[in-house]
């Protein structure tokens, strides 16, 4: 049926004008929030202490802490000589179960590409696939839904990472006999797991791996850090909205205190003072999913920082793409290591020009890819193994074989 | 045998082949190539076009100012280079005979196909003492006729006798003589790749 | 077919307008005029090329000089195949080649005949050889074939039929100077040689009967009676002839052969006025064949007294005036036409004495009736006006003796047939032209086509000037180069294809080149003609007997003096 657009375009002019009206907010909130951080840049333990408070009486909140340096100190590109490093980047991909096939399977692939800097080894790219299927124990998940696959993708991703890392630091150690190993480790998303599927038997153990996985990252001497591209988190704009609150409200446990900026990002917050090439201080992130983190291991606590990596066009007008890094603890508490991370991706996210994105993430993801073609193929694959097997149930027998006419 | 990719789409009168990077350097333009197509059913080709297409990443290095070198040893070692090589049908060989006609049946996706030996090359051309094979290559207007005849010849050149190649010049004047932009196209190629020189007689 | 010989292959054409050949061969192969032959099985059609035509499969390949552009090695095999040069045919004659055994017509040789059909495409066509020139003008070694020339691209023997040549009238064309006088020498001595028939000559110019010298080359120009003693007679006009110190017999006119139109034919030369008819009406009715000696003998002015006193006077009875008087003819017509017949009345070969002249003419005619022949030098008398009158007027004889002699034959078949007779006339144009032309005896002879066993082979650079009637009726015509258009379509008056045979004609080389044409000939064809000189003397006498003999084309060759 075709669109009516009488109807259609009265609309579009409707949410035109509710938009203006938003966008005028907005622009007022920004102002309000933006004057709020320069009240607060130096007041850390009034923040800490604020933030606290609330999150005592509401775990749910999320938002941010100040760390060492004032809310509003900003960073220059370090110039520093980005010295032989090792770096990793990877991804995952997956395969949703699909209600019409035989067996309702996942699968989980993961991309890792290796990249020495400063040395002329060529690049390598692993690739890991692990399938998911339903069944009563063992290998088997109970119920493969999607936020499970999901769920495990982002697990496999750094559990990969970790073990490439490992091969890599053995394959280090037989050339280099007793030199220090540098590694940079890269992946697409934050740190914090999110889309925790309770009802899966197995997802605490996962998560348990997920942790351990990190943990050996660390011992590894592997620095980690989580690239959020596009963020739209308020994490330090809800911190200086609870630093407006009233402590009654803040202590009330039954709502969360009430958004007073709800349109502001905390992008938008730091986009007039933070220019291509810079980032902002390191913050610790408070929220259920880092309190994990911490409870894991108290150098796993979490931070960010967020980091322009756009750049100036050739009249100069800076053009701004900001990004959220989540690092953990280890290499948080490090200073030369943050300055080395804001070098690298910097450099990382020039090599695609006008497109800033860290080049290893998006090869991590090419590699981690699946094809829809690639899909069937498993699907085929597992019906023909069941149908050998004669694992298949009469109405899976009609879907194969719907499935086997199609496919030839 | 120099395998030089697999098929990925095919008709009646060409196909399409896809390769990975480093056997882009097998094929070349103008080769003579051979496709598996069944036992004792072979299609002979010529390839005609080869395209490395771009994608969204390549294009996003090349906007930025410089590139690593590690990068680009990334993206030509451990990336599926998408390379497609268009290959014209120019006969076939059915029960050991050799036939300048269209192929009956099109290749299949993913058959092999490998860039045509000498003897293999000089079976094909003489099979036939009319060159009926040309007419494929005449077909398309839209092929670069010339350059292609040119590069064609200029290989056969170091197979076959010089006589041959005279034999065959003079049958592309008859078949595009009243032609006269493709014919003084070929010409012009065929003059700039030296195929009569004194040291090819 | 040996390969090489091909030139080109059929691409085209129309029974109508002529066929088109796409050659094969370099285009200075063939010139307009060549002679070739189109193997269209089961017929060969015998053609000539009309047209020479440059093409190209693209003009820009004709335009472009892309030799200075591309490998010269790729520019000639692109010149092969892109640039062209196709020939326009006209198909003449065609004739059946299948075996023996499969033959349509049951005859063990087919003849060519007039093309009726036409070749289908890529019909191979080659340059006629030997064969084909001996299948359609005839064998060089049979008896009555002369060679008139040779072909010009591979110099084969051309023959004319000499007898089939006498069967009707004939001309000899060609501008001034083109050699139309040797080739009538080279005709004659032929028909002397082969005694075909006999031959009268009129000779204006003294040129024929004895050895000249060549005023363009200083060379020795053979005369007839010096080859043929005994065989031709020379006469001269007039008491005593004399031609290069050589004495001949003498011809007289008499008087009373000369009739009233032998005297309109010389309008223009006298000046006639538009009375002299009725005065010459007069003077025949009155006094029949005696009237030129009866006007001859009035006394213009003369005049008689009347009166004793002798102071009247009126105009004698055999004066011009009183005649006219009594004949009712104005006087002054009369005395005109007696003053300007003065000058033939002064002509010492016009004489009254009937007997010798007629002794002169009778000797003539017993020559040619004989199987001799005769040649006439008009010694001095080389005015038009000598010629014009002598000639007519014995043409006229020579005529009545054979009507003569044809109505004898058919009434008493025990008479002898009438010997054919060939009168040379040069300067025809003179003698055929005007309002008198269509009645002169020329033209009667012309029109009779030999009804009477007598021909003419006619002599001239204007043919154009030439009674059209006259012309249509010439059987073979032999013409060199002309340079007036329409002495080139008087030529070619009565004959099919005329715009093809045009271009040959002006095309033809100044000297030594004719065209073969008329029904006389089996097609026409341009050849280069034969040398009058000592070798042709010692072919044309040597050559007494055309026995057949395996004679190669080369021994032929040298034997014909070629």
């Amino acid at each position: 049926m075709p669109i009516n657009y009488l109807e259609v375009r009265s609309q579009v002019k409707e949410m035109g004008e509710v938009l203006r009206d938003a966008m005028s907010e907005t622009q007022d909130q920004l102002l309000q929030v933006r004057e709020l951080l320069v009240q607060y840049a130096d007041q850390a333990s009034r923040i800490n202490r604020t933030v606290n408070v609330a999150r005592e009486h509401r775990k749910s909140i999320r938002c941010a802490l100040p760390f060492r340096e004032a809310l509003t100190t900003i960073h220059e590109e370090p110039e520093v000589e980005v010295p032989m490093v090792h770096l990793l980047a990877g991804d995952g991909s997956q395969i949703f179960p699909d209600r019409h096939d035989v067996i309702e399977f996942g699968l989980v692939n993961v991309g890792v590409i290796h990249m020495i800097q400063g040395d002329n080894t060529t690049p390598t790219v692993t690739r890991t696939s692990r399938l998911l299927y339903p069944g009563p124990g063992g290998a088997a998940y109970e119920d493969i839904t999607e936020d499970l696959v999901s769920f495990l993708r982002d697990v496999d991703e750094r559990v990969m990472l970790g073990e490439r890392l490992k091969q890599v630091r053995l394959d280090f150690a037989e050339s280099h006999h007793g030199e220090m190993l540098l590694a940079m480790l890269f992946v697409d998303g934050p740190l914090e797991l999110f889309g925790e599927p309770h009802n899966e038997r197995r997802y605490r153990s996962e998560y348990e791996r997920y942790f351990r996985s990190l943990e050996k990252i660390q011992q590894r001497q592997g620095n980690i850090a989580g690239y959020i591209d596009k963020p739209r988190s308020a994490l330090l704009v809800r911190t200086l909205e609870l630093m407006e609150t009233a402590e009654d409200v803040l202590t009330e446990a039954h709502q969360e205190p009430p958004r007073m900026f709800p349109q502001v990002t905390d992008i938008g917050l730091f986009s007039d003072r933070l220019k291509p090439g810079q980032r902002t201080a390191v913050f610790q992130l408070a929220s259920s999913g880092a309190d994990d983190f911490q409870r894991f291991d108290p150098a796993m606590r979490l931070f960010f920082f967020y980091i322009n990596v756009g750049y100036y066009q050739r009249d100069g007008t800076p053009m701004n793409v900001f990004a959220r890094v989540e690092l953990p603890g280890w290499v948080a508490d490090n200073d030369d290591l943050v300055a080395l991370l804001h070098k690298i991706l910097l450099q990382q996210c020039r090599a695609l020009g006008t497109h800033p994105y860290p080049y290893l993430l998006h090869r991590a993801h090419e590699i981690a890819i699946v094809k829809h073609v690639e899909k069937d193929e498993v699907s085929r694959l597992i019906t023909a193994e069941l149908m050998s097997k004669g694992v298949a149930t009469e109405m899976a027998s009609q879907k194969a074989l719907n499935k086997l006419i199609s496919s030839t | 045998m120099h395998e030089m990719g697999r098929i990925l789409r095919a008709d009646i009168t060409s196909c399409v082949v896809g390769t990975w990077f480093e056997r882009v350097t097998e094929p070349y333009f103008g080769a003579m190539v051979r496709i598996l197509a069944a036992e004792g059913y072979h299609i002979f080709g010529i390839v005609y076009d080869i395209q490395v297409a771009d994608d969204g990443l390549v294009r996003q290095l090349l906007s930025a100012e410089g590139l690593d070198p590690l990068i680009l040893e990334d993206n030509r070692r451990n990336r599926n280079v998408p390379v497609e090589i268009s290959v014209l049908f120019i006969g076939y060989l059915s029960e050991g005979t050799i036939l300048h006609l269209l192929p009956p049946r099109p290749p299949l996706s993913l058959d092999e196909i490998h860039v045509c030996s000498a003897e293999e090359k000089r079976a094909f051309t003489t099979a036939s003492a009319s060159f009926g094979y040309f007419r494929h290559l005449l077909r398309n207007e839209d092929l670069p006729t010339g350059e292609l005849l040119a590069a064609h010849l200029h290989d056969l050149g170091e197979v076959n006798s010089p006589g041959w190649l005279q034999q065959a010049v003079q049958e592309l004047i008859v078949l595009l003589r009243d032609d006269y932009p493709r014919l003084m196209a070929l010409m012009s190629a065929l003059g700039d790749a030296n195929l009569l020189s004194e040291a090819r007689q | 077919m040996n390969m090489k010989e091909r030139i080109g292959y059929v691409v085209g054409g129309t029974l109508r307008s002529n066929l088109r050949v796409r050659l094969t061969c370099k285009p200075d192969t063939v010139q307009e005029g060549s002679f070739v032959v189109i193997d269209g099985t089961p017929y060969l059609f015998y053609s000539l090329v009309t047209d020479l035509q440059l093409g190209a499969t693209d003009p820009r390949f004709a335009d472009e000089q892309f030799e200075q552009r591309i490998d010269p090695r790729l520019a000639q095999m692109l010149l092969g195949q892109t640039l062209y040069t196709n020939i326009e045919i006209m198909p003449v004659l065609m004739q059946e080649t299948a075996p023996d055994d499969q033959l349509s017509t049951g005859d063990e040789i087919s003849h060519p005949i007039p093309v009726k059909t036409i070749p289908e495409h890529h019909s191979i066509v080659r340059m006629a050889h030997q064969g084909d020139i001996e299948a359609i003008f005839g064998s060089v070694e049979k008896k009555g074939n002369f060679v008139v020339g040779t072909t010009r691209e591979q110099e084969l023997p051309v023959c004319i039929d000499l007898e089939k040549f006498v069967k009707r009238s004939s001309g000899i064309f060609g501008a001034t100077g083109t050699g139309k006088s040797f080739l009538t020498r080279m005709i004659l001595a032929g028909l002397i040689h082969e005694n075909q028939a006999s031959v009268f000559i009129f000779d204006m110019h003294n040129e024929y009967a004895f050895d000249r010298n060549d005023p363009d080359t200083g060379g020795r120009i053979t005369g007839l009676t010096s080859k043929f003693k005994g065989k031709l007679q020379a006469f001269g006009l007039g008491p005593s002839p004399m031609v290069s110190g050589n004495a001949l017999s003498s011809l007289m006119i008499a008087e009373s052969d000369i009739e009233p139109e032998d005297i309109l034919l010389l309008s223009k030369e006298l000046n006639l006025r538009e009375t002299t008819d009725a005065t010459l009406n007069a003077l025949f009715s009155s006094k029949g064949t005696q009237w030129f000696t009866f006007f001859k003998g009035l006394e213009p002015g003369k005049r008689i007294t009347i009166d004793e006193e002798g102071e009247k006077t009126e105009f004698a009875a055999d004066s011009v005036e009183g005649w006219a008087r009594d004949a009712g003819i104005h006087p002054e017509a009369a005395k005109a036409l007696h003053t300007r017949l003065r000058k033939i009345f002064n002509k010492d070969y016009i004489i009254a004495d009937n007997k010798k002249a007629q002794d002169s003419l009778k000797t003539i005619i017993d020559y040619l009736q004989n199987g001799r022949h005769v040649v006439l030098s008009f010694g001095n008398y080389e005015s038009d006006l000598d010629y014009l009158l002598v000639a007519n007027i014995l043409t006229r004889r020579i005529r009545e003796a054979w009507v003569q002699q044809t109505n004898d034959y058919n009434s008493h078949h025990d008479k002898p047939k009438p010997r054919s007779l060939v009168i040379t006339v040069e300067e025809a144009h003179k003698l055929m032209t005007g309002e008198m032309a269509s009645q002169t005896i020329f033209s009667t002879i012309a029109r009779e086509m030999r009804k009477y066993f007598v021909t003419l082979l006619v002599v001239d650079q204007r043919p154009s000037q030439i009674y059209d009637e006259v012309m249509s009726q010439l059987g073979t015509r032999i013409s060199g180069w002309l340079g007036d258009d329409a002495d080139i379509s008087a030529v070619l008056s009565g004959l099919s294809n005329k715009d093809n045979l045009r271009g040959m004609l002006a095309h033809l080389q100044e000297k030594e080149e004719v065209l073969l044409l008329g029904w006389g000939v089996p097609m026409p064809l341009p050849v280069r003609s034969r040398r009058y000189d000592d070798e042709f003397w010692q072919t044309l006498l040597k050559n007494k007997s055309k026995a057949a003999g395996n004679q190669s084309e080369s021994d032929l060759k040298a034997v014909l003096g070629f």
